[in-house]
């Protein structure tokens, strides 16, 4: 009897294990299969939330730091041999009146500073002190463009992801031709 | 009995010049050849006297179908029920081009006598899908098709941002390119329409705007299947060619369609396409992600439409226009899942829909900032 209850222990035992194997196995897939999503558009999850992601892709990926080095007697002399200012490319146009320090702190390019510090990664929590409506919509899926598909992880583009912070309105341009018009339809036709 | 049956056989092998030794048999006792699908009719009658008399050997194809070649018995296998009353032994010595074109004839062939793709079985769904992806493979375009089934708990919608909108039109070269549409005839699923502000009458608007865009005093909005929820295409259907699915798109089985344009004429929205010619599309621009209800090709003088790419939203994507758009004005979700963005759109924000008064329920939204 004794032996029947071990054997008859062991296979339950066997059975309980492949259960949770499976369940391992499942979870582990979809799983892999958002980190490569993830991990594809560059994202991270913005702050008090656990489903919305954002794109790092469009940020700039030239460091601050390049220029902006903690010993700032040698940035000075970068400038001073220079004609041209820095950050001469920047044209400025964000609701008129703004200038660079509404956003920008000195001594700290990582950071943003608007009534509080921002972290320059999570640059919507400083655009939503004014655009407060966007920001919600944005959140919500009004506002924003999603990158992956309705049914996968929530990857949404950040607000520089499509807006430049310093010149926020989109230029004209002119509409997309069709695919390869077959050339006698533009006018060659007999 | 047995006479008609063979008959019939031999009909098939004359169609389709299946078998080398028949024809020999043939044309020693005078019985003509001819692989022409045009003049297939007048040949069964002729097929039958001449075997009925039994004066020539053609009615000994119990000996041809002992000798079976690989070609043959995998086609058959392939085909399954509606092969067997043709599957006669095939000369392995004919070439391979040649075999390729009574192939392509043959699946056509049966193509012609399938059913209604909506009250077919799995097994028939998945029969006839193997014949088109075998004719895809000998038209050379290698398309996989797809008979993916609409998921569960899901209602497809749409919202569409009309103070977004610029009017760039990649939604619609996208559209194009996913959809495998017409680029002689210059065919459209969406119309963005440049519209002056403050004026909602979709009939002053213009579609074929080329200029920098956003034109000021201007706002644009796109149109294209609604998939409404109460039809009135599907309603005037005369042979139910058109039904909505599960998830809530509407769509067409072109091989069912029989062109009559009822529909088109019943759509308030203007959103069904007429094939006037059979489409034309570049080789290398060839989308081979096919779904059988949506995106493969097209035949001459059927109905299209926008399935809002359902061979990808149903594998969990965004339809092309929605991920090509690169203002975020398009807007794609369950309408079920209380968590999705067209949620929160429809409960946030002031929509509308087009000729809602008409009792369509298309799920098309426009909502404004």
């Amino acid at each position: 009897m004794n032996k029947l209850f071990i054997v008859i222990s062991i296979l339950l035992l066997c059975a309980c294990e492949d259960k949770t194997n499976k369940s391992v196995t499942k979870y582990s897939i979809s799983q892999q299969h958002n980190d490569l999503l993830l991990q594809k558009h560059d994202a991270i999850l913005i702050k008090d939330s656990d489903k919305i992601y954002i794109s790092l892709k469009k940020h700039s990926k030239k460091s601050c730091e390049v220029c902006h080095r903690n010993n700032l007697s040698e940035a000075e002399n970068i400038l001073q041999d220079n004609i041209q200012q820095a950050h001469f490319d920047i044209e400025l146009n964000h609701a008129e009146k703004m200038t660079c320090d509404n956003c920008h702190i000195k001594h700290a390019p990582q950071t943003l500073y608007s009534f509080e510090k921002t972290e320059i990664t999570h640059s919507y929590q400083l655009c939503g002190k004014c655009h407060f409506k966007e920001l919600k919509d944005w959140r919500g899926g009004a506002h924003g463009k999603r990158l992956t598909g309705w049914q996968k992880v929530r990857v949404i583009e950040s607000c520089i992801g499509c807006h430049n912070p310093h010149k926020p309105k989109w230029d004209k341009r002119y509409p997309l031709m069709r695919p390869d018009i077959i050339p006698h339809r533009l006018g060659s036709q007999k | 009995m047995t006479n008609s049956k063979i008959s019939f056989k031999k009909f098939m092998d004359m169609c389709f010049k299946t078998s080398e030794p028949l024809e020999k048999q043939q044309s020693q006792c005078g019985c003509e050849t001819n692989d022409k699908f045009a003049k297939v009719n007048s040949f069964a009658s002729e097929s039958n006297q001449a075997c009925s008399s039994k004066q020539c050997g053609c009615s000994s194809t119990n000996s041809l179908m002992s000798k079976k070649v690989n070609r043959r018995q995998a086609l058959s296998a392939l085909l399954g029920a509606v092969a067997v009353s043709c599957s006669t032994a095939a000369s392995s010595t004919s070439i391979s081009q040649e075999k390729d074109k009574k192939e392509h004839k043959k699946l056509e062939w049966e193509e012609y006598f399938k059913g209604n793709y909506r009250l077919m079985n799995g097994s028939e769904r998945k029969k006839t899908i193997e014949r088109l992806e075998r004719i895809s493979e000998l038209k050379k375009h290698n398309a996989t098709i797809s008979g993916q089934l609409p998921q569960k708990n899901v209602l497809y919608g749409y919202a569409f941002n009309i103070s977004k909108c610029r009017g760039y039109q990649d939604c619609i070269r996208a559209c194009v390119k996913e959809n495998n549409l017409d680029r002689k005839e210059n065919m459209q699923y969406i119309r963005i329409f440049e519209m002056e502000n403050g004026n909602l009458n979709l009939e002053d608007g213009k579609a074929d705007y080329f200029h920098e865009v956003p034109k000021d005093g201007h706002f644009y909005l796109g149109t294209q299947c609604f998939q409404c929820d109460n039809p009135p295409c599907v309603a005037v259907c005369p042979v139910g060619a058109t039904w909505k699915e599960e998830d809530g798109i509407v769509v067409i089985d072109y091989d069912w369609c029989i062109g009559c344009r009822y529909c088109q004429a019943a759509c308030p929205y203007w959103a069904r396409r007429f094939n006037w010619q059979e489409p034309e599309i570049p080789s290398e621009q060839f989308n081979t992600d096919q779904h059988y209800l949506s995106n493969r090709p097209r035949p001459k003088g059927v109905m299209e439409k926008c399935t809002y790419c359902l061979q990808r939203t149903r594998k969990g994507l965004l339809p092309a226009c929605a991920e090509a758009c690169p203002t975020g004005a398009r807007i794609f979700g369950n309408l079920l899942d209380p968590n999705s963005e067209i949620r929160y759109v429809l409960e946030n924000k002031q929509v509308f829909r087009l000729k809602e008064e008409l009792g369509t329920e298309p799920k098309f939204w426009y909502f404004m900032d």
